[in-house]
């Protein structure tokens, strides 16, 4: 190696540390100052919280033994929300994409069922599901599935056209295009669909928590809020901040493992 | 294969387009033939017809003494283009997939495939995927994809159209020879004059939309140049040049007198 290409590599190295810490310290600057400010009464505690009362807070339920179910219940509806919406919304987009028709025709009521807010449909859910975990996983749901409808629709019929050309030409028939070519064409647009329902589905299940759930992180919030517990509330924030991103880092894994794969062959 | 009295034309809400005009044309078996004409004169579209992709509004199209009615593999297979090669498989599942289609992937096609990926160098990359290769040889597998199914005929749609000029003369060299190894009837659809003459043994012009035949020429270079590159050179080249040129140079001219409308 040439010392120019070592010092490029150092300098390389240096800037992704100095980036790391940088944001390392602005996590420890953020929580010393929250810390300090209601240590010192420029903060009002009782309704900033601190982190030494999250911790407590933590460490008090992890004694108790909830801290897990709630956890564990929140982030497992929310997988179902988002594997679920993913899975129905590929289905339908199939659906629509093998008959344009169907497509041409749905498409206005696709457009306003896209813009209504998904939780003005909460109290429907409640009265005709109940008020267990199925009405909050149909939230989710309905959050994430129409504008998954939408983009991966669009992703199947964005697909090259000479490569359809080419399968036709073999005398293709309609399903063998769509599972030789189209889905697996869309996998890209299908993986960034998932990424977005991720994040609509933490939206769904929170508000579906808050609506009517007895256990989980969301409803350790509303909870929190209506004993005047900002404790509570600050802590199931904080855990919901880590479960969200640790969530959204597994996925991006799982697409980088499959893609590992492809590119260096089984 | 014979086309017999063809025409052809595009409907829109705008309209009518006719794209192709009473064409008369055969192709007989081993035959290398040769369709040139100004962009937008339904090369394309005759290829298409024969690949039963489209059906000539009147008159018929007849491959292997059977009318043509709709896509059918196996009696002719195309090469586009770009390679096509899908991403997500091997470049053994690329060259197998119009087998695959067909429901035709049995030991001995998978054999005959893998004798065919070995005898043009691919043998070493069939584990690899299409990302991995050069240009060249993409093309190579997208050309042992369309003779795995042993066509009757080979469809090429402008197929080095999209490489660099280096790689295209290169690629013209190689894919000339694995068809004419093959004894595969192929038909070139190109606006590039001199591939045609270098590659074919009969070219036929075609004049602007809606597209009828205007010239057909036997291409006879006097020469025993072993390949395209070096049939480049041979003397009568460049009158043939001249020739389909001046054809094809009336016709646009003509055309541009016109509003252009597409």
């Amino acid at each position: 190696m040439s010392s120019d290409h070592q010092l490029f590599l150092n300098r390389l190295r240096r800037t992704r540390l100095y980036i790391r810490l940088a944001q390392l310290g602005l996590v420890v600057s953020f929580f010393a100052l929250w810390e300090v400010a209601t240590l010192f009464g420029w903060l009002d505690s009782f309704l900033v919280s601190s982190p030494s009362r999250i911790w407590q807070t933590i460490a008090l339920l992890h004694a108790v033994g909830g801290l897990y179910h709630h956890i564990w219940i929140t982030s497992l509806v929310t997988v179902v929300g988002f594997v679920g919406g993913t899975i129905f919304g590929t289905f339908f987009a199939a659906i629509l994409w093998w008959w344009p028709k169907l497509h041409l025709t749905a498409q206005p009521f696709l457009i306003v069922l896209n813009s209504l807010p998904k939780i003005a449909l909460g109290p429907l859910f409640i009265v005709w599901l109940g008020t267990g975990y199925v009405t909050i996983v149909t939230i989710a749901l309905a959050i994430s599935i129409v504008t998954t409808i939408i983009v991966v629709h669009n992703g199947f019929t964005t697909i090259d056209p000479l490569k359809l050309k080419l399968v036709h030409s073999f005398g293709a028939t309609k399903w063998q295009s769509f599972y030789l070519i189209v889905l697996p064409g869309s996998y890209q647009t299908i993986v960034s669909a998932v990424k977005v329902n991720v994040g609509l589905s933490w939206v769904g299940v929170i508000a579906g928590e808050f609506l009517v759930s007895r256990a989980g992180l969301g409803y350790l919030a509303i909870y929190g809020g209506q004993v005047l517990n900002m404790h509570l509330v600050m802590t199931s924030v904080l855990i919901l901040c880590v479960a969200a991103a640790l969530m959204y880092q597994a996925i991006v894994f799982l697409e980088r493992i499959n893609w590992r794969n492809t590119l260096t062959g089984p | 294969m014979t086309l017999n009295n063809v025409s052809l034309n595009y409907l829109a809400e705008s309209g009518e387009t006719p794209a192709l005009e009473n064409i008369d044309m055969q192709v007989t078996k081993g035959e290398f033939l040769g369709i040139v004409g100004p962009s937008g004169c339904g090369k394309s579209t005759m290829l298409s017809m024969v690949a039963g992709l489209l059906l000539p509004t009147t008159g018929t199209v007849t491959v292997c003494g059977e009318k043509v009615t709709g896509p059918e593999g196996g009696k002719s297979a195309y090469m586009l283009q770009e390679d096509c090669l899908l991403d997500w498989r091997t470049i053994e599942g690329n060259a197998t997939l119009g087998l695959e289609i067909m429901g035709r992937l049995t030991r001995e096609t998978r054999q005959l495939t893998n004798a065919l990926l070995k005898e043009y160098g691919l043998e070493s990359f069939k584990h690899l995927y299409p990302r991995q290769l050069s240009g060249g040889m993409r093309q190579r597998v997208a050309l042992v994809r369309t003779l795995a199914t042993e066509p009757a005929i080979c469809l090429l749609d402008e197929p080095f159209s999209a490489l660099d000029y280096t790689s295209r003369l290169t690629l013209q060299d190689d894919v000339w020879a694995i068809l004419r190894r093959a004894r595969v009837t192929c038909i070139l659809v190109t606006h590039d004059i001199p591939e045609a003459i270098a590659m074919c043994d009969r070219i036929i012009v075609l004049t602007k939309r809606p597209g009828r035949i205007k010239l057909e020429l036997s291409v006879d270079l006097n020469t025993d140049a072993p390949n395209p590159m070096k049939k480049r050179q041979a003397p009568d080249f460049r009158s043939y040049f001249s020739r389909i040129w001046e054809e094809m140079d009336l016709s646009v001219e003509r055309s541009s007198a016109l509003p252009q409308q597409t």
